[in-house]
């Protein structure tokens, strides 16, 4: 769960290196470093983040060179661990992105014949196999010591004889892009396309040998053409002006986000077909993408009748899929591994498969049966905000064709609920929650869902312990934990779940917790019984989930934001998860 | 510009189908200005967004209070150099003058206005500035101030206390020259129902396109812009000039007359006509309605039989008495019932209107009117 980034070609190795892995530090951001060749390798590598790297002279000029940004897995974070690491002759450099499973062996294998380890990860094994397979020829070479490997990888090499650059990969992403007398690669398209838009995805199994003018692409044993494609893609939309962090920026996004989604054309046509054919349907994603399915799931069975179960993508693998079932699976960055894996799952239990993804060429996008595409554009801070909303566009548009067109008019409503929810001043409630260690919150029905999402990103970015539970399950236990210094955050919109809502209000309030109410500002009921009501027009149910997740977003934010918290890039986490 | 500024600042106030602030920046553009500082502050968000559509690289700078152009342009100091244009950025201009007032270094842009205490009036002697006056209550002549000055950092000793007019007149007094340029194309949009005229005339160069899926049996005239998925139905009549924006649904049998620019989103139920109107993006207009001379916000939802009709009318604007002729202006996101009748209304955001009312004069914000 990294990010990698090599270079070769006409232009200083280091800076281009370093825009490289500060475009993917979203993937980690644990520890980074270098390795450039100039006849000898040169590594510089420290723990903390890429942006606070400076060169000090400890690494020579030179035009062939890769570069990391870890989210450790094996191994603490420390310069120790930092890749890139090298081989016992300080002749080869690696970099590599996945986990080596068989690498207790291998390590024990190695040391045994004489091999000294500098750190604790995985990714050594890498350097050690080729020094051990080294025949002067790279590609020979880099075959060889791939077929030692199990587990996923996307792997670079550089070595001290050659101003070639070896890469392979195995269920984790490397995109090549092929410049003017230059190549870049990566773990995605960001870092590649301020240099150039023809690109190729490497495929499970590739073996790839370049240099500034020529590459070579080998998979099981024989020579393959990959012809590059070329990315209309926008890399300024990826800027931040004017606003303290991506986050709000892409919040701000949001309305836009979700009408294009919902205008995209996209084979809705035979997914709806797909979807009625089946029996059922199953949703797999993980994290904020589960909470989109979860609201998939309410809107879903209540418009159009179609059973739906939601699994955690981590956890289908002890699921067994009946092949009656259509298999949704949800993944922001379609590289999420274990949303990867199930896919696979479910295709070998002969499910038929839908990917939601808003990465186009994805490892997912290549392996389901049909996709839909999310309009969100590039997301930068971890937190997901615009993609979610984005999501909910597509899913909702699904939930549309096949519940009729009743349900397609309510989405016509739900941009302008965004809109409102944007101008909204959360001041007072952001107080409330600032001043708290632990926060819980509530919601019933569709509004479950967005109280599981509204926890979540309020422990994403600020820090603070917050669970999300059905409003229903206070009194069966967490109710316990509620007291004057326990806030918290209810959904209570008009609907079928208003009343029993309100209820569940009267027992918090009677225990004294201060009450952040989500509701309708003309609910006088709930104005009495909270502390604070963040008003929200009710439009009907659509727009209403879209708005309320919108505002809890924009609570959290506000939150982390006076708290000092690092919005764009909380500790510990990382945007696409491609590790299991 | 109150309803319709409350939830965004006036440049970016949709008219002809983008933003006063995009007219601008494309002026800017067209005569060929590349390095270009946009100050925001008042609803920041909604004018970076929009920046961001721009292929040009932008330095956004941000006005922490909003104390005028003089405190805007010295928060932009620090990324400025040389000499410089300032310009607001919530004026219609065309890129002839920019490219005039670009020629003539140390000048003020100045133009004719039929009601020029409502800006500077400048007295020019000997092809000079002598004085300008801010918002005089007898002006001396129709001769006005854009706003827009070309300026180098000679003006920088007189960027005082005051505004901007008042350092000019500053350096003035010291000895600095300033030349006039006349402003080609230039037009402000003071109070709300302006915006109709700005419409018009911003509509009057108008080029034809279709990109959305018209019926056959809808009559189109006129030059008429029509955006991407948006379908028009049979038995729809429009009249140009007429822009209207993406996913929009319209009609069957809706007539849409000249001078009408209409946001993307919006859908127009049968049997309804519009003329002389501007709407935003996500507004609903209901079956039998007729809307005429108004200014209509985001997401703004009018149910069935629902009549706007212009009347002259006397706006209390809180500092002054003003006449005007126009419909009515609705601020965002606010609905009315079956059977409103509007003539020479200024309806806040967020107001709810139940059935059968007739709406004169001002409503504010988030009023209930049963």
């Amino acid at each position: 769960m990294c990010g990698i980034v090599g270079y070769t070609g006409w232009r200083d190795a280091e800076s281009v290196l370093v825009e490289g892995l500060k475009a993917l530090e979203y993937r980690g951001y644990d520890s980074y470093g270098l390795a450039i060749s100039d006849g000898a390798i040169s590594v510089v590598k420290d723990a903390g983040r890429i942006s606070d790297y400076r060169n000090n002279g400890n690494i020579p000029a030179g035009n062939v060179g890769i570069g990391h940004t870890r989210w450790a897995t094996h191994g603490v974070p420390s310069a120790k661990n930092a890749h890139p690491h090298t081989d016992c002759t300080g002749n080869f450099a690696i970099v590599h992105n996945g986990i080596i499973e068989n690498y207790a062996r291998l390590r024990a294998e190695l040391t045994s014949s004489g091999h000294v380890f500098a750190s604790d990860t995985d990714s050594e094994v890498i350097a050690h196999l080729f020094e051990e397979c080294y025949d002067g020829d790279m590609m020979h070479s880099l075959q060889e010591v791939v077929g030692r490997l199990e587990g996923s990888y996307a792997v670079l090499v550089i070595s001290s004889e050659d101003n070639a650059i070896a890469a392979a990969r195995n269920r984790s992403p490397l995109v090549i892009g092929v410049g003017d007398g230059e190549i870049i690669c990566a773990s995605d398209l960001v870092p590649i396309i301020n240099y150039t838009r023809e690109v190729i995805f490497l495929e499970d199994g590739d073996c790839a040998v370049f240099s500034e003018n020529t590459l070579r692409i080998v998979n099981g044993g024989s020579d393959i053409a990959r012809p590059p494609e070329f990315i209309a893609f926008d890399p300024e939309s990826a800027r931040k002006t004017g606003f303290d962090h991506y986050m709000i920026k892409e919040i701000f996004e949001e309305p836009e986000a979700f009408s294009r989604t919902l205008a995209s054309v996209q084979d809705i046509d035979e997914i709806q077909k797909f979807i009625k054919r089946a029996e059922s349907v199953m949703v797999v994603a993980s994290g904020t993408s589960y909470h989109a399915g979860m609201i998939f799931r309410y809107l879903m069975e209540e418009f159009s009748g179609i059973p739906v179960r939601t699994e955690i993508a981590s956890e289908y693998r002890y699921v067994r899929p009946s092949p009656d079932e259509v298999v949704l699976v949800i993944s922001q960055s379609g590289e999420t591994a274990d949303a990867l894996t199930a896919l696979r799952r479910a295709k070998f239990y002969r499910c038929r498969t839908i990917a939601l993804t808003n990465t186009l060429g994805s490892s997912i996008t290549r392996e389901a049966d049909h996709v839909f595409y999310t309009m969100a554009g590039p997301e930068i801070s971890v937190a997901a905000t615009k993609s979610f909303i984005a999501q909910l566009a597509a899913l909702m548009k699904i939930v549309s064709f096949c519940g009729g067109r009743g349900c397609s008019l309510l989405l016509t409503d739900v941009k302008q609920s965004i809109e409102a929810v944007l101008q909204l001043d959360v001041a007072e409630a952001t107080a409330i929650c600032a001043r708290a260690s632990t926060l819980i919150s509530i919601g019933r029905g569709v509004f479950y869902p967005v109280a599981l999402e509204a926890a979540l990103k309020m422990k994403e970015i600020s820090y603070i312990h917050a669970e999300g539970y059905a409003g229903g399950e206070l009194k069966h236990g967490p109710i316990a934990l509620l007291s004057e210094e326990t806030p918290v955050i209810a959904f209570v919109p008009p609907g079928e779940t208003r009343n029993l809502m309100l209820a569940n209000l009267k027992e918090i309030a009677s225990r004294r917790a201060p009450i952040v109410a989500f509701a309708d500002p003309d609910d006088v009921d709930v104005a009495e019984i909270a502390e604070v009501v963040i008003p929200i027009r009710h439009r009907n149910v659509f727009a209403d989930v879209a708005a309320y997740t919108v505002a809890a977003q924009m609570l959290s934010y506000e939150v982390a934001k006076r708290l000092g918290r690092d919005i764009d890039k909380p500790r510990n986490l990382a945007k696409s998860v491609t590790v299991e | 510009m109150r309803p319709l500024t409350k939830n965004r600042p006036k440049a970016m106030i949709p008219v002809g189908g983008k933003p006063i602030l995009g007219y601008v920046l494309e002026s800017v553009i067209a005569a060929g200005i590349r390095d270009v500082v946009v100050v925001v502050g008042y609803k920041k968000e909604q004018v970076i967004r929009y920046l961001d559509t721009f292929d040009l690289e932008i330095t956004v700078v941000v006005q922490k209070r909003q104390l005028g152009v003089l405190d805007a342009l010295s928060c932009a100091l620090d990324v400025v150099r040389d000499d410089f244009i300032v310009l607001p950025g919530d004026n219609y201009i065309d890129a002839a003058s920019i490219r005039k007032i670009a020629r003539e270094p140390r000048s003020l842009l100045v133009t004719h206005h039929p009601e020029p205490s409502n800006f500077g009036v400048v007295t020019v002697e000997n092809e000079q500035i002598q004085r300008i006056e801010e918002k005089p209550g007898h002006p001396e002549s129709c001769l006005v101030s854009t706003g827009v000055f070309h300026l180098d950092p000679a003006i920088y000793p007189y960027l005082g206390d005051g505004e901007l007019p008042d350092a000019v007149n500053a350096a003035i007094a010291n000895g600095i020259l300033f030349s006039p340029v006349w402003a080609e194309n230039w037009d402000d949009a003071v109070y709300p129902w302006h915006l109709l005229k700005l419409n018009e005339k911003i509509l009057s160069h108008l080029e034809g396109s279709i990109e959305g899926t018209v019926s056959r049996d809808a009559v189109i005239t006129g030059p008429v812009k029509i955006g991407k998925n948006t379908r028009i139905y049979p038995g729809v009549v429009i009249t140009g000039p007429v822009i209207i924006g993406e996913n929009c649904d319209v009609g069957p049998n809706v007539v849409i007359d000249a001078n009408t620019s209409i946001g993307s989103g919006v859908r127009i139920a049968p049997f309804s006509y519009i003329g002389n109107a501007l709407m935003m993006d996500d507004v609903h207009v209901g079956p039998y309605s007729s809307l005429r001379s108004a200014v209509i916000g985001e997401g703004v939802e009018l149910q069935s039989h629902i009549a706007i009709l212009p009347a002259k009318n006397v706006v209390d604007t809180g500092e002054d008495l003003v006449r005007a002729k126009f419909g009515a202006v609705i601020g965002d996101r606010s609905s009315s019932a079956p059977f409103t009748h509007y003539s020479g209304a200024i309806v806040g955001s967020d107001v709810r209107i139940e059935t059968g009312q007739k709406i004169v004069g001002m409503l504010p914000d988030g009023t209930l009117v049963r």
